[in-house]
């Protein structure tokens, strides 16, 4: 068979004068479809070495979405291996394949702000410094990326819900309240978002020094909403501690409601119940803030309201052994609460904080000594019974959470560093 | 005498005018060219995509919903992408040389059939072939994907029953969360779009595969050019922004990227796959442009391969 050149020109011509008449029909069709986000963007180039040739074929060859599902299945094994660097790069592979998925953005971040921190936290090879330095990075990098997934996905109310939880979370040791407050009022105005988002906006907000009026007014309004999806008692909670902040003015009142739960007076049972629930939350929320002393002083108002009630008495103690300088006063309730006639009072909270204190603080000073059963079981060369042994390493492992990091959040155990595993012989 | 033979002699059929274009004709190749396809056992793959699209059903349990459905709908529409690319390369590179080979591409044009018939009937038969088994994927897909879909909402409404609800509105409400992120992954008619678009483009890469097959005699010439157009093609949008943009300079770049844009089809055009994947619906509109723009391919390249193929020698 044999093609005569002259045919070949003419076909050639054909596509070419084709082609003329069509590009500009193909220049406004793919316009028109990006425009509408349905086609990607041409791919960078420099994708080309991360992907590797084959991968970047498939690529080009209209495999988009199937290559980022299997770089996405690839990061697993890294994961496993707590590999953060390499779960990162095919994330970011992921991203840049598919900037529009926002599972994507919120997987990759969420290996960065929780995953890769919790790991550096308790890297056994770095420095309590280093720890703490190295995990505020990633919490940082994880916000980082979903303030670039944000710029391809503005209208996404999840990647706002994210930045606002990884800028305000416990984990967070530099938490921005009012980044968080915006973001959450982003995601709680966008279609879609869900009707929790606006509470924690306004949560935020009452974080915020110098926004407290705003705070009260948002929290008002949700206190009188007549929904309980909007009423919660984090509302009351909120309310009941920012009104000693406010000025006395019109607009400022509690309302009847929480003025006679904070009063403890004219409670009907269930309002009483309610109440206990309250003071629990408030006292939570100002330890969460690491507010020991306001924390403190709110249970000791409380446990004093209530007739002294050994709950909030044992909270107001907790709450004085985290202040410092008051080591004195929270050894000396402590013991009160240890030898107390009421079983309830010696808890193991109660024990593991004398313990704690003895330890740190007091050990070698005259007048300080532990009670001899508590220091039979924090001693190693003591022979334990079953119980006994069971109670020590409870007790041992409470300490190690307390002591162990500046937080009041539980962690897990400290992990052998993942260098060291790979640096093992195979 | 005359008048009664006449009247006696039966009348002689009636000559059938031979018309210069007959879709009966191009009908009656492309019959055989899906029987000669069908012959080649190709409907065999079936069994590998039933196996890849099961397997990928069970593999990804332990992701998160929204994952695990990605990731069943990436690998099928992947299959199905692929399946359909082979088809077309490979089904029509082998048809020519397999009729000269045979000597049946003598047989049929030593008859009143014009070569475009010929072209015509044989690029047919492939679409005929393409059609079928992407709807026979399509269907197992849809199975799948529906399957996986209840089976992701029942269990996950299992483990709301563990949960305490503040109210039986609230437990309604997280009920219909769930089959809500179920439902946006899961079977959706706008994937439907994505099938057709993958139609699309396995229609174009067969009549881009019948002009190179006009071209070459060699069949592994023809899958492999065929091929490298393909790979060429997905990058031809960035050929043309190049060209088009006001960025582009240097002649010797231009004239590459120009060549590139004027020469081959824009396969890019078609990938709608992804932003179906992902959750976006395709209008109507769209789908409109997108078959308007297959059939100025089909059209060009057809009349190429036409023009090659009507003076070559056989």
């Amino acid at each position: 068979m044999k093609i005569r050149w002259k045919s070949f020109v003419i076909a050639l011509l054909i596509i070419i004068a084709g082609g003329v008449v069509r590009l500009p029909l193909e220049q406004a069709y793919t316009k028109e479809m990006r425009k509408q986000q349905l086609l990607e963007t041409p791919l960078n180039l420099s994708m080309r070495d991360e992907l590797g040739q084959t991968f970047f074929i498939a690529v080009l060859g209209g495999f988009r979405s199937a290559v980022a599902s299997i770089m996405e299945l690839k990061s697993i094994t890294a994961w496993q291996n707590s590999n953060w660097g390499v779960v990162d790069q095919y994330y970011s592979i992921c991203t840049r394949l598919q900037p529009r998925e926002e599972h994507y953005w919120e997987s990759r971040a969420w290996h960065l702000a929780a995953n890769a921190r919790d790991t550096y936290l308790w890297d056994s090879m770095l420095s309590e410094t280093g720890r703490h330095a190295q995990g505020q990075q990633y919490v940082e990098k994880g916000m980082d990326v979903i303030r670039e997934g944000l710029r391809y996905l503005p209208e996404s109310w999840k990647l706002w819900d994210r930045l606002g939880w990884y800028a305000s979370m416990p984990y967070n040791e530099k938490p921005d309240h009012a980044a968080a407050a915006e973001a959450y009022a982003k995601a709680a105005a966008l279609p879609g978002g869900r009707r929790f988002l606006w509470r924690m906006h306004v949560y935020e907000v009452a974080k915020i020094p110098g926004r407290e009026r705003e705070a009260w007014d948002k929290l008002l309004a949700l206190y009188n909403s007549g929904d309980d999806l909007d009423h919660t008692i984090s509302v009351d909670a909120e309310l009941l501690l920012l009104h000693p902040k406010l000025p006395r003015e019109p607009g400022t009142a509690l309302p009847e409601r929480l003025e006679r739960i904070a009063a403890d007076r004219n409670l009907s049972e269930g309002e009483k119940k309610q109440s206990w629930a309250l003071v629990q939350r408030c006292g939570d929320r100002l330890v969460e803030n690491a507010d020991f002393a306001a924390a403190a002083d709110y249970f000791a108002n409380a446990a004093a309201a209530r007739g002294g009630r050994g709950f909030y008495r044992r909270l107001h103690a907790y709450a004085v052994a985290r202040i410092p300088g008051r080591e004195r006063e929270a050894w000396s309730k402590l013991t009160e609460l240890y030898y107390s006639p009421n079983i309830l009072d010696r808890t193991l909270t109660v024990e593991m904080e004398l313990a704690r204190l003895y330890l740190r603080v007091f050990y070698g000073q005259p007048g300080f000594l532990l009670p001899p059963d508590l220091a039979r079981l924090i001693n190693p060369d003591r022979e334990l019974t079953e119980a006994g042994k069971n109670h020590s390493a409870e007790l041992l492992r409470r300490y190690r959470l307390r002591t162990g990091e500046s937080s009041p959040v539980p962690r897990p155990p400290i992990v052998e560093s993942p260098n060291l595993q790979k640096l093992r012989p195979r | 005498m005359s008048e009664s033979a006449a009247a006696v002699t039966p009348s002689a059929p009636p000559v059938r005018r031979h018309r210069s274009f007959s879709p009966a004709r191009i009908l009656t190749i492309a019959g055989g060219t899906f029987t000669q396809l069908v012959r080649m056992k190709v409907f065999s793959f079936m069994a590998l995509f039933a196996v890849l699209v099961i397997g990928a059903s069970f593999a990804f349990a332990d992701l998160k919903t929204e994952q695990e459905l990605k990731i069943l709908k990436d690998l099928s529409l992947a299959a199905m992408s692929l399946f359909c690319t082979l088809f077309a390369i490979a089904g029509t590179a082998l048809l020519i040389p397999k009729d000269v080979e045979d000597r049946t591409l003598y047989t049929i044009l030593c008859k009143p059939v014009p070569r475009l018939e010929y072209l015509l009937g044989k690029l047919t038969g492939v679409v005929w072939l393409i059609f079928i088994s992407l709807i026979c994927m399509d269907v197992l897909f849809c199975g799948v994907l529906h399957l996986k879909e209840k089976a992701i909402v029942a269990q996950q409404r299992e483990n709301l029953e563990y949960r305490t609800f503040g109210s039986q509105e609230e437990h309604e409400r997280a009920i219909a969360e769930v089959t809500e992120l179920a439902a946006k992954q899961g079977l959706r008619w706008d994937l439907q779009a994505a099938v057709y678009s993958i139609f699309l483009k396995a229609v174009v890469l067969g009549v881009v595969a019948l002009l190179m097959s006009a071209v070459a005699s060699s069949t592994l010439f023809t899958i492999m050019s065929s091929l490298a157009i393909m790979v060429i093609g997905h990058a031809q949008s960035m050929a043309r922004d190049y060209l088009l943009g006001e960025g582009s300079q240097g002649v010797m770049s231009r004239l590459v990227s120009g060549a590139v844009a004027l020469i081959f089809p824009d396969f890019k055009s078609f990938d709608v796959v992804d932003a179906v994947v992902m959750g976006d619906s395709v209008p109507f509109s769209s789908l409109a442009q997108m078959t308007g723009l297959a059939a100025v391919y089909l059209t060009l390249y057809m009349l190429a391969a036409w023009v090659i193929f009507a003076d070559k020698e056989l």
